[in-house]
């Protein structure tokens, strides 16, 4: 019984945390420039295409290209489209990201079809191995120690490195930051370069765990992520870190503990999850402060 | 025009005047086209009706809504099973029809959206982004925790109320022989976009239903002749009641259409005095402004509250409209995709006028066939075909925000101002 409290704990832990990284992902863009990137679903798409197409090359090729795919998706993004539109309200930003992520959709599915490509990516992770009466995924424990490594990267970079600072200014307050005489437009793409990385390792995880990549692969978990966001705080980067994060955890609880027939409409719990935090928290968990604030 | 009349109500008479000259027209129109094109025609005055709410909560209210079709199913649920389960109406006593399904529909979406609108009021941006998200996501999974009542992940097969004959209950899961031959230009000719693609729950995540001439393909594990109304009738089958009443003159897409029709009529009715009068000024200079408007004595809260109960009423008759053009309502028809189709229609026909409303609907059914059509001249091949659609609605929209924020009746309204010289109006 505890084995099984445990493995759910960390399965739990797992889902979080891949969760936590792609809402991280959208939340330093987000903080920067206002825009809440549906788009991002098409960068771990294409990222993990990358993974699938180029795994039998070696895992020391495949993955940082999988890296390089997704910040070059990014940046293209941002200089083709976003940074054409900076006067747009957020509003407007979201509309553009979901054109764009509609198009790319089609794209893939006219360049791979719409049947889903697969490869062995990372077997290995996909056993489960035995410790001290406690059978855990090999996988879970990997994203949770790729998750915290890369958290703990971007801690070190935002806090030790001038450009981190930078960043970390602009992602508080972008007005400020700008009158202070940080680049803008180098700020901006950092963001961009850094939520690829992210969005890169979330396409990893999800690869290893699914094994398959269809056009529309990375569209459910940024939905997730987006909503996940929101109740954190979007505003916040830790804000939105721990939203993801909890959406994931709860949802993965849910999954494993409620009955069968109870778990197939867990999006519904997702919903009660939102209106509950956002009734009582409007600008999100870690956010204090009024709900109708400027716009 | 409303110089010239000038007494009390004179607006409400003009719009009046107007809906019905509009109403008649296209119903003369209706009533002269093939069935293809009646079910063409009611599948715009169904999107019109919805976006028509858009436009008001969107455009004027400043509110983006990416839940609407989650407000659609509302509508839809509320009418199917109000239609399926009750044969008299509480309290008056009254056999049922199919107008009451309608008024109940109208009342739930009106109460929904005062919830939603309750929650949303206080939320800017991301976060009223982030919780219509959650709506569109949630909500038509709730229809899953109901197998019983709301027919779960397969969706509730409904009879829609024909004027002839009387209004039959019918048994939930009514398998017609899928061999019964359909009637010509039915939906499942139609139906030809993806219905290749198999609908998983996940696909209600994805744009893979997003036009709605492929929302047959939304019912797993039904055949696509079971939706047209027109197969029921010629299977053969005891349908307690309605086996006889539709006689061989009876075309059922001309009469959905017309109900499409009069549906959106009304609601552009109620829309335009509202955008027009004092409430339309209301949420314009909330939206522009809320602190100014809190000075002038608005609240902003009412004004935000009101404009999503609006837009949910006119989502939920919508939502009822569907369900009568579809003879069905489930999960997979009412999913993001629908919500996110809604919104594309409203930014590409222009997000503050009602015109663009109706311009958006038929953009969102005019544009995939014509797209299909054009690949299918071309010979472009499968592959393209199936994806043309929403690629160009993909691009549309890129370059419509890019270009001409206004849609297209902003870019017109704009175009016209430059040359008159004139400030753009009603922006």
């Amino acid at each position: 019984m505890t084995g099984q409290l445990i493995q759910s704990l960390v399965d739990a832990l797992s889902a979080g945390a891949t969760l936590g990284l792609a809402a991280l992902s959208i939340g330093l863009v987000f903080g920067v420039i206002r825009l809440a990137n549906f788009a991002q679903a098409e960068i771990i798409t294409a990222s993990a295409y990358c993974l699938i197409f180029t795994w039998q090359l070696g895992w020391f090729i495949a993955v940082p290209l999988s890296m390089l795919v997704a910040v070059a998706m990014s940046l293209l993004m941002e200089f083709a489209v976003f940074s054409r539109m900076r006067s747009a309200n957020p509003a407007t930003l979201l509309i553009a990201s979901f054109g764009l992520s509609f198009l790319l959709q089609r794209v893939y599915e006219l360049m791979f079809s719409n049947n889903v490509r697969t490869a062995p990516v990372a077997s290995g992770l996909a056993q489960t191995v035995e410790f001290a009466g406690v059978r855990i995924q090999l996988l879970s424990v990997a994203t949770i120690t790729i998750a915290g490594l890369l958290l703990l990267g971007l801690h070190l970079f935002l806090s030790r490195t001038s450009m981190g600072l930078q960043l970390k200014a602009a992602a508080a307050d972008f007005r400020t930051a700008r009158l202070v005489g940080i680049p803008a437009g180098r700020v901006i793409a950092l963001s961009f370069a850094l939520s690829g990385i992210l969005a890169a390792a979330v396409a990893f995880v999800l690869t290893v765990q699914s094994g398959a990549v269809g056009p529309t692969f990375g569209v459910q978990i940024t939905i997730l992520a987006l909503v996940g966001a929101v109740i954190g705080g979007i505003d916040k980067i830790s804000g939105s870190l721990a939203g993801g994060f909890l959406v994931g955890f709860v949802t993965s609880l849910l999954a494993t503990w409620l009955p069968q027939e109870m778990s197939n409409f867990k999006d519904a719990y997702v919903f009660v999850l939102v209106i509950g935090v956002l009734l009582f928290r409007p600008s999100g968990l870690l956010i204090k402060g009024r709900g109708v604030a400027r716009t | 025009m409303t110089s010239l009349l000038r007494f009390p109500g004179a607006r409400l008479v003009s719009h009046a005047a107007f809906v019905i000259i509009i109403w008649f027209l296209v119903m003369r129109l209706n009533d002269s086209v093939d069935p293809l094109a009646n079910y063409y025609i009611a599948l715009v005055a169904m999107y019109a009706t919805a976006m028509f709410g858009m436009v008001i909560l969107v455009g004027l209210s400043g509110q983006v809504s990416l839940g609407n079709g989650a407000l659609m199913a509302v509508g839809g649920y509320v009418f199917a099973v109000t239609s399926l389960h009750w044969q008299t109406v509480p309290i008056l006593g009254v056999p049922w029809n199919g107008w009451w399904s309608m008024v109940f529909a109208a009342v739930g979406g009106i109460v929904v959206g005062l919830l939603i609108g309750g929650i949303a009021a206080r939320l800017r941006g991301p976060y009223l982004a982030g919780l219509t998200l959650g709506l569109a996501v949630g909500v038509p999974a709730i229809a899953n925790r109901f197998p019983e009542l709301l027919g779960g992940e397969s969706g509730l097969m409904l009879t829609v109320p024909y004027p002839e004959g009387g209004y039959a209950p019918v048994e939930e899961e009514v398998f017609v022989d899928s061999s019964a031959d359909t009637l010509s230009g039915d939906a499942s000719t139609m139906a030809v976009p993806s219905a290749d693609a198999a609908v998983s729950p996940d696909d209600m995540l994805t744009m893979d239903n997003f036009p709605t001439t492929d929302a047959s393909a939304a019912v797993p594990s039904v055949d696509a002749s079971v939706i047209d109304p027109g197969a029921t009738d010629m299977s053969g089958v005891d349908l307690s009641g309605t086996g006889d009443l539709i006689d061989a003159s009876f075309i059922i897409e001309r009469w959905q259409a017309g109900l499409a029709i009069t549906v959106a009529c009304i609601a552009a009715f109620i829309a335009l005095n509202l955008v027009r009068g004092r409430q339309g000024r209301v949420w314009r200079a909330v939206r522009d402004d809320s602190v100014a408007a809190a000075v002038a004595g608005i609240s902003p809260a009412k004004a935000k509250v009101s404009a999503f109960a609006v837009s949910s009423l006119f989502a939920a008759l919508a939502g009822a409209v569907f369900a009568q053009i579809l003879s069905y309502v489930g999960p997979g028809a009412f999913g993001l995709g629908l919500s996110l189709s809604l919104l594309v229609g409203v930014v590409l026909g222009g997000r503050s006028s009602l015109l663009g409303a109706v311009i958006g609907g038929l953009l969102l059914v005019w544009l995939p066939e014509f797209v299909l059509s054009l690949s299918e001249k071309g010979g472009w091949g499968d592959q393209i075909t199936n994806n043309a659609p929403n690629l160009i609605y993909g691009l549309l929209v890129v370059l419509v925000v890019l270009l001409a924020p206004g849609g297209i009746v902003g870019s017109v309204q704009m175009l016209i101002a430059k040359v008159t010289r004139r400030a753009p109006k009603g922006v």
